[in-house]
C-alpha cells in the first residue's frame, strides 16, 4: 500500500506542478489583457471628465452673464439683449447635455435647467424693462438658482476628474503588483517542478512546496505594502479640511484658525488685519481679488477658490477653498474660507500632465503637447501667429542604424540627436519628439528669416558624424518647414510641414523644402493613388507586359524583359516609373515584385518548351527596396523550385541609385544569387548619378545603357554609348542598349559593339499571349535578315 | 476639446451631396446689398471692395435671403443630434462682398466672443453653409446656434475640426 502511495506521488506531482504553472501562465496572461483594457478605458474616462467640466464651464459663464443682463435690466436696456443671451446659455447647455451618456443624471438634471428657463414668462419681463419689480425679482432667482446648479455639476465633474485620475494611477500599481507576484509565482513553480523532476526525492518535493510558500508569503507581504501604498495615497488626497480663515467685506483677515502655522510657517497673528493678498503668490493676486470682489457682492454665495500660500521659507503650498459669503450673518460679517493642502495633489496632477505630454526617451515634449502649444499661438493675436513657424525633421537612415546595431544604439542615437536639437532652438522654441525618428521644432521668431536659420542649423548640425554604442555614424536629416501665417488649425500646421519634409525626402535627403500649398495637393494625390494602388496589388490588377531583347551577334531573339503595368479600370493608366516609385514609398513593391516575378518565370518556362526558344532569358526587375528588406534570394528561390527555371535564365535588373552603392546587404544579396546562377544587371545606366562608383563596389554581370544615351544630339553624337559600352566589355560585362526607337539608334548600338539592343524599333512591349506569336514570326524573319538591313 | 463622437462613421457613398435648393438666388446676385431695413442679421468687414453702411457690409434677412435658399441635414458633433437648416454657400456669402485679392482668411466671431478662422480657399473649394433658418425656414433661434452659424456637410465633417463649428455669429472679417 504504502508503496503504491509513493509510486502515485512520484507520477502525480510532477504533473500537479506542470498544471499549476499553466494555470498561473493562463492567469497572467489574461491579467495582462484585462488591465490594458482597463487602463484604455480609464483614460478616455479622464478625456471625458475633462470635456465635460469645459463644457459645464462654458454654460455657467454664459448663465452668469445672464444673470448679470436681468441685473442690469432697465428702461435703457436693448429689449433684445436678454433673449440673446439667454439663446446663447441655452446652446451652452445643450452642448453639456450632448456630453453626458442619455441616461446619467446630469442630463435630467440640465434638462431641468433648461425648462425651468424655457417657462419663465421672459416676455413680460423684457416688456416692463424691470419696471415689474416681483417678476424680476422671480428672474434673478431663477436665474441664480441655474447658476448654481450648473455650477455645482461643473465642480463635481471636476472632482470625477481627479477621481479617475487617481484611480487610473492606483489601478496601474496595483496591476504591476499583482503581475510581478503571479511572474514569480511561475517562476517558483518552474523551479520546483524541475526539482521534483530531476531529483524525484520526497524531500526535495516538500522542499519545493516549501519554497512555493515562501513565495505564497512574500506575495502576501507585497500586497500589505500596497494596500500600505495606498492608504498613504489616499491620506495625501483627501486630507481633511483643515484651514479657516474669515476676512471682511475688504478682504482683512479677521480669524484664522492655529492650524494656518503648520501648513505656511507663520503664525496666526502674522494674518490678523492684514488683506489676505499679502499672503496670496504674487502672480495669482489678481485672480483671487476677483473672486473676493465677486463673492462680497452676492450675500450667500459660495465658490470654491484654488490659491497658493507663501510660506515662511520663501516656498508656496496650495490651498483649496470653498469660500462661502456670510456678511449678512451677524455672527460673522465676513467671507469665511475653509481650506485643505493639496500641494501634493497639485504636484501629483503636475507630474501626471509631464508624463502624458513628454518623451520619455529624450525627455522632449510630445507631439500632444507640441500641438496644444500651437493651438495656443494659433489663437493668440495675428502678429504672434505670422511669425510662428514648424519645422518636422526626419533622421535619415535611422531604420537603418537600428536594424544593424541594435535598439539600444538606436535609442542613444535619437537622444544625441536631441540634444544637438536643443542647442539649435532658442529660448521659448520648443522642439519635440513626434514619434520614432519624427522630430519637429516649433519656432516664434523675431526675424523673418530666423526660422529658416534656425531649420538650416538643424540640417547642418544632425549631418555631422554620430558616435553611437562605439560606431561612427552619419545620418543627416530631411527637413520641412511651414508658417503660420495661414489660417487653420495647429494638426494641419504640423501636417504641412510634415508634407514639406517628405518632399524633402524624396527629392534627395539631407535637405531643406519649406511649404507650399500645391505640395499639399500633390501630396494627397499621392495618398490617394497609394491606396487605389494598395487595393489594385489585392485584387491582382497588377500586369506583366513583356519586351524581347534582340542578341545583335546571332540576331535572334535571346531574352524577354518583364516590366510591372498597372491599368485602372475607365482611367488613364499610371506610368510606371510614377507607381513603382508609390509602391517603393508605401511598400508595396515586395508584393508587386514577388507576383511579377512568379508570373515571367511561369510564362518564360512556358515559351521554352516551344522549339527553338530552348536558350530564352527572362528579365526581371528589382527595386533596392526588394534588396533591403532581405528576401529576393528567398524568393528567387522559391519561384525558381515552383517554375523549374534554370537560374542561368533568369536575369534581375535593377536601377543604379545612391543606395545600392554603400550597402553591404546588397552586396551580400547579390553575391548569393549570382552564386545560384542568377544574372545580375544594373538598368538605366548613366542616366542616374554615382554610375562608375556603382560599377567599382558591385559585382554585376551586365549594363543597360539608359535611352537618353542614345538620343543623338544631346550626346555627342552617340561617344558617349560607345564609350560605356567600351567600358562595360573591359570589365567583362554583357552590354544591352535600351530605347531602340529608329534605325540610326539601332546603327549607333551596333558601332558601339553592344551585345542586345531592345526597344519599339524591334517590338513594343507585348501582351503575355503575343509573345509566342512574335517568336515564331521572328524565326521566317531572321531568314531575311532583319537586323541586317540598315 | 472635446472629440468628435458622432456614433460609427461609415465611408459615404460617393454622390452629389445631400443638399436640396429651397429657393434660387435673385438674378443679379452680384448687385452691392441696399443698406439694411430689418434687424442686421450679420456684418462683414475688412478686405471687402462691397460695403452699404460706413464701411461695412451689414446684411438684414431680405438681403441674406436674395442669395437663395438651399436646405441640408448636418450632423452637430456637439449637441450630437442630427439637424435640419437652411442657408446660403459661405462662398456664395463672401463673394457678395467681394474681398479683395490679398484676403486669405475669413475670421468669424461669435456672440459670446468664440473666434475661428477659415480659410478663405477651403470656403471657396468647399460647400460650406452658412445657416441663416431652421429646416421649416423659420429664422434661427439663438438656442439653436441663431442668427447664422457655419456648419460642414457630413463628408466635409470628418476633415475639418468640430472646433470650426461655430454658431451664434456675430460677425465675419475678411483678412
Amino acid at each position: 500500500m504504502t508503496g503504491g502511495a509513493s509510486r502515485w506521488e512520484r507520477w502525480a506531482r510532477p504533473r500537479v506542478l506542470v498544471a499549476a504553472v499553466l494555470v498561473v501562465l493562463v492567469m497572467t496572461v489574461g491579467l495582462i489583457g484585462l488591465y490594458s483594457v482597463l487602463l484604455d478605458r480609464m483614460s478616455s474616462q479622464v478625456e471625458d471628465a475633462q470635456s465635460r467640466s469645459a463644457n459645464l464651464s462654458n454654460a455657467d459663464r454664459e448663465v452668469l452673464v445672464l444673470l448679470q443682463a436681468v441685473t442690469q435690466l432697465g428702461p435703457d436696456s436693448d429689449p433684445d439683449e436678454i433673449d440673446l443671451h439667454r439663446g446663447v446659455a441655452g446652446r451652452q447647455i445643450v452642448v453639456s447635455i450632448a456630453s453626458f451618456e442619455p441616461g446619467d443624471p446630469q442630463v435630467r438634471e440640465l434638462q431641468d435647467v433648461r425648462s425651468e428657463l424655457a417657462a419663465f414668462p421672459w416676455d413680460r419681463l423684457v416688456e416692463s424693462r424691470g419696471r415689474d419689480v416681483a417678476l424680476r425679482r422671480e428672474a434673478i432667482d431663477l436665474v441664480a438658482r441655474s447658476e448654481e446648479r450648473v455650477n455645482l455639476l461643473r465642480s463635481e465633474q471636476e472632482k470625477q476628474f481627479y477621481a479617475v485620475t487617481a484611480e487610473s494611477l492606483t489601478a496601474n500599481q496595483h496591476g504591476q503588483l499583482t503581475l510581478t507576484a503571479l511572474v514569480t509565482l511561475v517562476l517558483g513553480l518552474g523551479i520546483a517542478g524541475i526539482t521534483v523532476v530531476l531529483r524525484r526525492s520526497r524531500s526535495d518535493v516538500e522542499q519545493a512546496f516549501a519554497a512555493l510558500k515562501g513565495e505564497v508569503d512574500e506575495r502576501r507581504v507585497a500586497e500589505e505594502a500596497l494596500r500600505a501604498s495606498e492608504g498613504r495615497f489616499r491620506s495625501l488626497v483627501q486630507r481633511a479640511s483643515d484651514l479657516t480663515i474669515v476676512t471682511d467685506d475688504h478682504g482683512v483677515v479677521t480669524y484664522v484658525s492655529p492650524a494656518v502655522e503648520a501648513l505656511v510657517g507663520y503664525r496666526p497673528e502674522d494674518f490678523l488685519e492684514l488683506p489676505l493678498l499679502v499672503h496670496v503668490e504674487p502672480e495669482e493676486r489678481a485672480d483671487v481679488a476677483t473672486a473676493i470682489t465677486l463673492l462680497t457682492d452676492r450675500p450667500g454665495l459660495v465658490r470654491t477658490i484654488e490659491l497658493r500660500l507663501c510660506t515662511a521659507d520663501g516656498r508656496t503650498r496650495s490651498v483649496e477653498a470653498v469660500c462661502q459669503n456670510l456678511i449678512d450673518d451677524p455672527d460673522v460679517r465676513g467671507l469665511v474660507w475653509n481650506g485643505r493642502d493639496v500641494t501634493e495633489r497639485k504636484a501629483l496632477e503636475s507630474e501626471l500632465n509631464h508624463r502624458a505630454h513628454h518623451d520619455p526617451l529624450t525627455g522632449l515634449p510630445n507631439r500632444a503637447l507640441l500641438l496644444q502649444r500651437l493651438a495656443e499661438t494659433l489663437v493668440s493675436p495675428r502678429s504672434a501667429r505670422r511669425r510662428l513657424s514648424v519645422v518636422v525633421l526626419d533622421l535619415d537612415g535611422f531604420k537603418n542604424v537600428n536594424d544593424t546595431l541594435g535598439h539600444g544604439a538606436g535609442d542613444e542615437l535619437l537622444q544625441e540627436a536631441a540634444r544637438r536639437l536643443l542647442g539649435c532652438v532658442r529660448e521659448g522654441d520648443i522642439a519635440a519628439r513626434l514619434g520614432g525618428d519624427e522630430f519637429a521644432v516649433m519656432i516664434c521668431s523675431v526675424e523673418p528669416d530666423d526660422a529658416l536659420q534656425i531649420a538650416g542649423r538643424v540640417v547642418d548640425v544632425l549631418h555631422e558624424p554620430f558616435t553611437v554604442a562605439g560606431h561612427h555614424l552619419t545620418v543627416g536629416a530631411s527637413v520641412g518647414i511651414a508658417h503660420g501665417n495661414g489660417p487653420g488649425s495647429a494638426e494641419a500646421l504640423l501636417l504641412d510641414a510634415d508634407i514639406a519634409m517628405y518632399v524633402a525626402k524624396r527629392t534627395g535627403k539631407g535637405r531643406l523644402e519649406v511649404f507650399e500649398p500645391e505640395m499639399r495637393v500633390k501630396a494627397s494625390h499621392r495618398t490617394r493613388l497609394q491606396q487605389e494602388l494598395a487595393r489594385a496589388v489585392e485584387r491582382g490588377e497588377i500586369e506583366v507586359a513583356y519586351q524581347p531583347v534582340i542578341d545583335l551577334c546571332t540576331r535572334r531573339p535571346s531574352m524577354v524583359e518583364a516590366l510591372a503595368r498597372w491599368r485602372r479600370p475607365g482611367q488613364p493608366a499610371v506610368p510606371a516609373d510614377v507607381f513603382i516609385a508609390l509602391a517603393e514609398e508605401s511598400g508595396a513593391i515586395n508584393k508587386i515584385g514577388l507576383e511579377v516575378l512568379r508570373r515571367a518565370c511561369h510564362a518564360a518556362e512556358r515559351w521554352r518548351e516551344q522549339p527553338g526558344n530552348h536558350d530564352l532569358g527572362i528579365a526581371v526587375n528589382v527595386s533596392v527596396h526588394q534588396v533591403l528588406a532581405g528576401h529576393l534570394a528567398d524568393h528567387v528561390v522559391e519561384v525558381l523550385r515552383e517554375t523549374g527555371l534554370p537560374p542561368a535564365r533568369l536575369t534581375l535588373e535593377i536601377t543604379e541609385s545612391a543606395a545600392l552603392g554603400d550597402s553591404a546587404r546588397v552586396a551580400a544579396e547579390f553575391a548569393r544569387l549570382q552564386a545560384m546562377g542568377v544574372c545580375i544587371a544594373v538598368d538605366d545606366f548613366g542616366a542616374g548619378y554615382s554610375s562608375l562608383g556603382l560599377l567599382m563596389s558591385l559585382d554585376v554581370d551586365a549594363l543597360k545603357i539608359d535611352r537618353s544615351l542614345l538620343d543623338f544630339d544631346t550626346t555627342r553624337r552617340g561617344s558617349l554609348v560607345m564609350a560605356i559600352a567600351e567600358l562595360g566589355h573591359t570589365l567583362g560585362l554583357k552590354v544591352v542598349a535600351e530605347g531602340v526607337e529608329t534605325a540610326q539608334h539601332l546603327q549607333r548600338a551596333r558601332e558601339a559593339s553592344c551585345d542586345a539592343v531592345q526597344g519599339f524599333f524591334l517590338s513594343r512591349p507585348l501582351e503575355e499571349g503575343a509573345v509566342e506569336d512574335f517568336l515564331t514570326g521572328w524565326t521566317t524573319a531572321r531568314m531575311a535578315d532583319p537586323v541586317g538591313h540598315v | 476639446m472635446v472629440t468628435l463622437g458622432c456614433g460609427s462613421a461609415e465611408p459615404a457613398a460617393p454622390g452629389p451631396p445631400p443638399v436640396s435648393v429651397v429657393r434660387a438666388p435673385d438674378p443679379d446676385p452680384g448687385a452691392i446689398p441696399a443698406a439694411p431695413q430689418g434687424k442686421v442679421l450679420l456684418t462683414i468687414t475688412g478686405r471687402i471692395g462691397a460695403t452699404n453702411d460706413d464701411g461695412v457690409l451689414r446684411l438684414d434677412r431680405a438681403e441674406l435671403d436674395r442669395l437663395g435658399l438651399l436646405a441640408m441635414s448636418v450632423n452637430d458633433p456637439w449637441a450630437k443630434q442630427r439637424v435640419d437648416l437652411q442657408g446660403v454657400w459661405l462662398r456664395d456669402l463672401v463673394g457678395l462682398a467681394r474681398p479683395d485679392t490679398g484676403a486669405a482668411t475669413l475670421h468669424v466671431t461669435a456672440l459670446d466672443d468664440y473666434q475661428v478662422d477659415l480659410d478663405l480657399a477651403d470656403v471657396r473649394d468647399q460647400s460650406i453653409l452658412l445657416a441663416t433658418r431652421t429646416g421649416e425656414g423659420a429664422d434661427l433661434p439663438v438656442e439653436s446656434g441663431g442668427p447664422t452659424r457655419v456648419v460642414f456637410a457630413d463628408d466635409l465633417a470628418q476633415r475639418y475640426s468640430p472646433d470650426l463649428w461655430i454658431w451664434n455669429i456675430e460677425k465675419i472679417e475678411v483678412r
